[in-house]
């Protein structure tokens, strides 16, 4: 009655001690030095904050330099990355540069792309896209200049639609190791705008994009290649869209009786989940003698 | 074709996804359909709800297509909320919240669907944190609560009808109590010594467990390890009194590589850097202090690691 699991040994559970150990150690020290620091920020000078920060990226640069190791090289570059910001948002507290938020992420994502395209460590292109996310979305509030509700969504869509095109080119001809976390954060960001603009008030646009997407979707990753993934979160927003299109024309025909409607709808959803599943499992069966 | 013939987590979750939605369909229609006539007739919405309970049971034992399987579940949520509904009416807020967690525990381990027992362990722990908060029994409550969950956890782990949705879900069951107790216990003002008394109380229990399980299970001889571990574990906690979410960071680690399980090593070190976040925050010590804290867990962590590798080596 046990699952089939492979534990481990006494020596891999030795192991796992010791590296846990030395983990938290690392960790705690460098939290505690971070909490020492915070502690006595505000008796430092302009200098001393400045030399701190600029060090810290210098030793990070260093260790990615000289450290063979790829690993250690790769996160010591993405902590240099990340100092970059740090970096920028001190200079604007120090000088008051008066800069919108989405200046900071903006000019931070700019400096990066250099360490960025050349190390190609997916931790450091995670960072990157997140920061151009930040951009789209603070950049509403600061300029105004958007009118529509949705206009977010639609920017958040072309953007990351247009960003899975990128990533798909260059993941590939790079060959980045674990390039499946970015395309599926692209993925999911471009699906939930798309989905999100369905409850527009007028709909033509938005469902003929939807339409669109969703045929692209299913000739890249059903035709030309199989991603289950992709498939299912397509999926989620095919039931959703279809429950917002039926209750808006439930809607629209003013029923005053709106039980059996609904039952209907919910009979609907499940019959539609059930009917994608098992076409998900067939496709799964299918990827498993081909590859995902 | 089953659920079951695949071990995808997206195929599950969108299956599970679309159970969700339809009953919400199905509980607006139960509202429209009887509206007032039931909200007056709580017995009859009770015995409704144990009805469609019931029925889904049935279907989910004797039919194992991906349909039936969803509308079971759909029925499943519905008859929950329908008698949840009744429980809150009749109880106004007095217990209720006690025999909710209680009547979801109890239907987890009955209905066979990994999707509702991924959803009545959120509900569930919802469900006996407001009931610990609202009888001001937080810290002994949560303290015993974590501790079956745990126990529950390796259970299932054990049985093999088990998949790893569920293993995040208990992951994210512990993550809630963890938030919990980390935001709730500060506001209690007891002493440094009774923090630290609950902690070394709480993690005994659960590595005692912990150490039990794994020792029964695999023959794992060389004891001194785990001694050491303990060992490791109860000095921070002794220096430090505000341990809850490491411990429940580091047995999320310890299970999730015992059991092979990257998602469960995931959840730990989430756990545990949401930790280090909440503790800079913490305005009960100063910064200096909390420093001071790290500085010494990580003194003590280097020489834990220093005595294992000497043993090791011996």
């Amino acid at each position: 009655m046990y699952q089939n699991i492979k534990h481990p040994s006494s020596k891999d559970w030795i192991m796992f001690f010791e590296q846990l150990f030395l983990w938290l150690a690392g960790i705690s020290f460098i939290s505690g030095i971070g909490f020492f620091i915070a502690y006595n920020w505000n008796e430092f000078g302009k200098f001393f904050k400045f030399l701190l920060i600029e060090g810290l990226m210098v030793i990070s640069i260093g260790i990615t330099l000289i450290i063979k190791n790829k690993w250690i090289s790769n996160i010591s570059l993405f902590v240099a990355s990340f100092l970059v910001g740090v970096f920028m948002a001190l200079f604007g507290q120090v000088y008051q540069t008066q800069a919108d938020s989405w200046e900071l992420f903006f000019y931070w994502a700019l400096l990066i792309f250099p360490w960025v395209w050349i190390n190609r460590f997916i931790g450091n292109w995670l960072l990157w896209f997140l920061l151009l996310e930040l951009v789209l979305v603070l950049y509403e509030p600061a300029f105004n200049i958007y009118t529509l509700k949705y206009n977010l969504f639609w920017e958040l869509f072309a953007f990351n639609t247009l960003a899975l095109f990128f990533w798909e080119y260059i993941s590939k001809k790079f060959d980045i190791k674990y390039s499946f976390l970015v395309y599926k954060m692209l993925f999911i960001l471009s699906t939930f705008s798309i989905t999100v603009l369905m409850f527009e008030t007028d709909l033509i646009l938005p469902i003929s994009v939807w339409i669109l997407w969703i045929i692209g979707v299913y000739y890249f990753y059903r035709i030309r290649s199989i991603s289950i993934y992709t498939l299912s979160v397509m999926s989620v927003s095919i039931v959703i869209v279809v429950d917002v299109l039926l209750i808006r024309g439930i809607d629209k025909m003013h029923i005053h009786n709106l039980m059996l409607p609904i039952l209907m709808i919910g009979l609907i959803t499940i019959s539609l989940g059930a009917l994608l599943v098992n076409w998900l499992k067939d496709v799964s069966k299918e990827a498993n003698n081909v590859f995902e | 074709m089953s659920l079951s013939d695949t071990n995808r987590w997206y195929i599950k979750s969108f299956a599970g996804f679309s159970g969700w939605l339809g009953a919400l369909f199905f509980i607006s229609f139960f509202t429209l359909m009887f509206g007032d006539f039931l909200a007056k007739n709580l017995m009859v919405l009770c015995m409704i709800g144990v009805i469609l309970i019931g029925i889904s049971y049935i279907i989910l034992t004797l039919k194992h297509t991906v349909f039936t399987q969803q509308f079971a579940l759909a029925n499943i949520i519905t008859g929950e909320a329908l008698v949840i509904w009744v429980i809150i009416d009749t109880l106004k807020f007095d217990n209720s919240f006690w025999l909710i967690g209680l009547f979801l525990a109890i239907l987890m381990w009955v209905i066979p669907c990994y999707m509702h027992r991924f959803l009545s362990a959120i509900g569930m722990s919802i469900a006996f944190v407001a009931e610990s908060y609202h009888l001001d029994i937080m810290e002994w409550f949560l303290a015993i609560w974590s501790s079956i969950s745990f126990m529950l956890l390796i259970y299932r782990y054990r049985l093999q009808d088990t998949s790893k949705v569920e293993a995040i879900s208990f992951g994210m069951l512990f993550f809630m109590i963890g938030i919990s107790l980390e935001f709730y216990l500060p506001f209690y003002k007891h002493s440094i010594y009774e923090y630290t008394l609950l902690n070394i109380s709480f993690l005994t229990v659960l590595i005692w467990v912990a150490f039990n399980i794994i020792q029964q299970n695999h023959k794992l001889h060389d004891s001194k390890v785990w001694g050491f571990v303990i060992l490791g574990i109860l000095i921070i906690s002794v220096i430090s009194f505000w341990v809850e979410f490491v411990v429940l960071g580091l047995l999320l680690l310890i299970i999730g590589f015992w059991q092979n399980d990257k998602r469960l090593i995931l959840w730990g070190i989430t756990i545990s850097f949401i930790y280090i976040i909440r503790y800079y925050y913490f305005l009960g010590d100063s910064l200096l202090d909390k420093a001071q804290i790290l500085i010494l867990s990580s003194i003590a962590f280097t020489l834990t690691y220093l005595i294992l590798k000497k043993a090791q080596n011996a």
